[in-house]
């Protein structure tokens, strides 16, 4: 091998992207992320907030190429690598949500968020995200109501 | 002395008398000559000046003799009403020209000769000497030119035939103007302009008039909110007066082709709020009613003018902002 040759490998491998912790991505170190992160607690209030678009709605006045979500707050609670909530929201009669799927693996975040409104109508949110200390953020996807499509970016603030 | 007191007070009751006696009889009188004739007959003639005695004595407080001398001149009217004790005298002509019947006619002040007023009008055919002799009548009485007292009913067949007079019409209507939203409906859009199109059947004192047009608002049609409307109606109006400035008031009904969108921000869910900037729109067809008031212009001619006020309404609701409601502003023109 080349000092060319050697010094070209080098700079390959300096410039190839850091790890992401992209669950869609087929970047072979994906879970390894977790093990380059300090555990730290998530436990706390949670305002999830995040920018998407909304697509392939029935009803045409629900299409948005620019949306604002917020879903909260929210008291979660961690144990180890579960989060939940930790008590049923106060909510309108006939209106349900659920908190559910969240993992923690590492630095990364995932929890699906479900709302059934009083027609009937559900929005399911899927959050797939990294921490970086007390803030998490990442990207959203999700159905409803109907047939609309939801996808974006989120960040969560955690008080505690 | 008795006897001189009883003359001194039947003096001052001669005078006082003869000083009230004026005021008594306040009125004018005028003397009308008998016309002079050339190529007409005098029968004509006659019946002429009959006719503009009648309409003297509707418009002028004064009290009308005939003279039967003709006279050609001023001097020669105002010695003729001297004897008459008329304190204005008419006198004139009624000729033929060719194929015009011309009438010349002088009002002269009995008591100086001078002349008061001078009026001439030429017709193409007997009849219309009523006409002439209505007209000529609002001339003298009202101080003006026999062509200022044209209106609807006294227009001369001679003055239909130029194409510039007429004694009433219908043709093809366009109005250009605006449109203010007067409701909540329709007010995001602002205002707009209308361009209507329409046939104006003209009676003598109603208008029937089928409109079709196209309304919308001019703050672009990409902006945030628009509207467009599209109105086929039918309107009767009342005209007010048969000159060359004419009030008329009226209304309608008919179809409104409408179309409108806004946008707004919705924001649904309870705990997954989801938030965005939504374009609404409606559209549709309804009923349609409109009231209307202005001013006709140039009544009288081929072409005429007005301007109007219109409130108008389309009874249905839009973007769940009820009944729009406008008020019109039209600049019209009729061909």
């Amino acid at each position: 091998m080349t000092i060319s040759t050697r010094l070209a490998a080098l700079l390959v491998a300096l410039g190839a992207p850091l790890p992401a912790c992209d669950l869609d991505s087929d970047w072979p170190f994906d879970r390894a992320c977790a093990a380059s992160v300090v555990p730290m607690s998530l436990q706390g209030a949670w305002t999830v907030h995040g920018d998407g678009k909304r697509t392939s709605c029935d009803d045409a006045t629900l299409n948005a190429s620019e949306l604002a979500l917020t879903v909260g707050p929210l008291d979660i609670v961690q144990s180890g690598s579960t989060l939940t909530l930790a008590e049923p929201l106060s909510l309108p009669p006939g209106v349900s949500f659920t908190f559910d799927g969240a993992r923690v693996d590492g630095s990364c975040v995932t929890f699906t968020t479900t709302e059934t409104s009083a027609h009937g109508d559900v929005v399911r949110v899927t959050f797939d995200g990294t921490r970086d200390g007390s803030r998490l953020s990442g990207t959203f996807t999700g159905f409803g109501p109907g047939t609309c499509r939801l996808e974006g970016d989120f960040s969560v603030d955690v008080r505690r | 002395m008795n006897r001189l007191w009883k003359l001194l007070a039947l003096a001052v009751v001669t005078c006082t008398a003869l000083a009230a006696a004026p005021a008594a009889h306040a009125a004018e009188v005028w003397v009308v000559h008998r016309l002079g004739t050339q190529g007409v007959d005098e029968a004509t003639a006659a019946t002429f000046r009959d006719l503009l005695i009648a309409e003297l004595g509707e418009r002028v407080a004064a009290t009308f003799a005939q003279a039967d001398a003709v006279c050609d001149g001023s001097e020669c009217a105002r010695v003729t009403a001297e004897q008459l004790g008329a304190d204005v005298a008419v006198f004139g002509t009624v000729s033929a020209l060719g194929r015009k019947i011309l009438v010349n006619l002088y009002v002269v002040d009995a008591h100086d000769g001078s002349t008061l007023s001078r009026h001439k009008m030429d017709v193409d055919r007997v009849e219309d000497l009523d006409t002439v002799a209505l007209r000529v009548a609002k001339a003298i009485a009202g101080g003006r030119h026999v062509s200022e007292t044209a209106e609807l009913g006294a227009i001369t067949h001679r003055e239909v035939q130029p194409d510039l007079r007429r004694e009433g019409a219908r043709g093809l209507g366009l109005y250009l103007g605006g449109v203010v939203p007067v409701s909540e409906a329709f007010q995001g859009g602002g205002p707009g302009v209308l361009i209507d199109g329409s046939y104006w059947f003209e009676t003598t004192d109603f208008a029937i008039e089928p409109r079709i047009g196209l309304r919308f608002n001019t703050n672009g049609l990409d902006d945030a909110s628009d509207w467009i409307e599209i109105p086929v109606d039918v309107g009767v109006y009342y005209i007010l007066g048969r000159g060359d400035l004419a009030p008329f008031f009226g209304g309608g009904a008919g179809l409104r082709f409408a179309w409108a969108d806004e946008s707004r921000t919705l924001t649904q869910g309870d705990v997954i709020k989801t938030t965005h900037t939504a374009e609404i729109e409606d559209g549709g067809v309804g009923f349609g009613v409109f009231g209307r008031a202005g001013l006709m212009l140039l009544r009288t001619y081929a072409m005429r003018m007005s301007i109007s006020v219109e409130y108008n309404a389309i009874l249905r609701d839009f973007l769940d902002r009820g009944v729009p409601q406008q008020l019109n502003f039209a600049l019209g023109v009729y061909f």
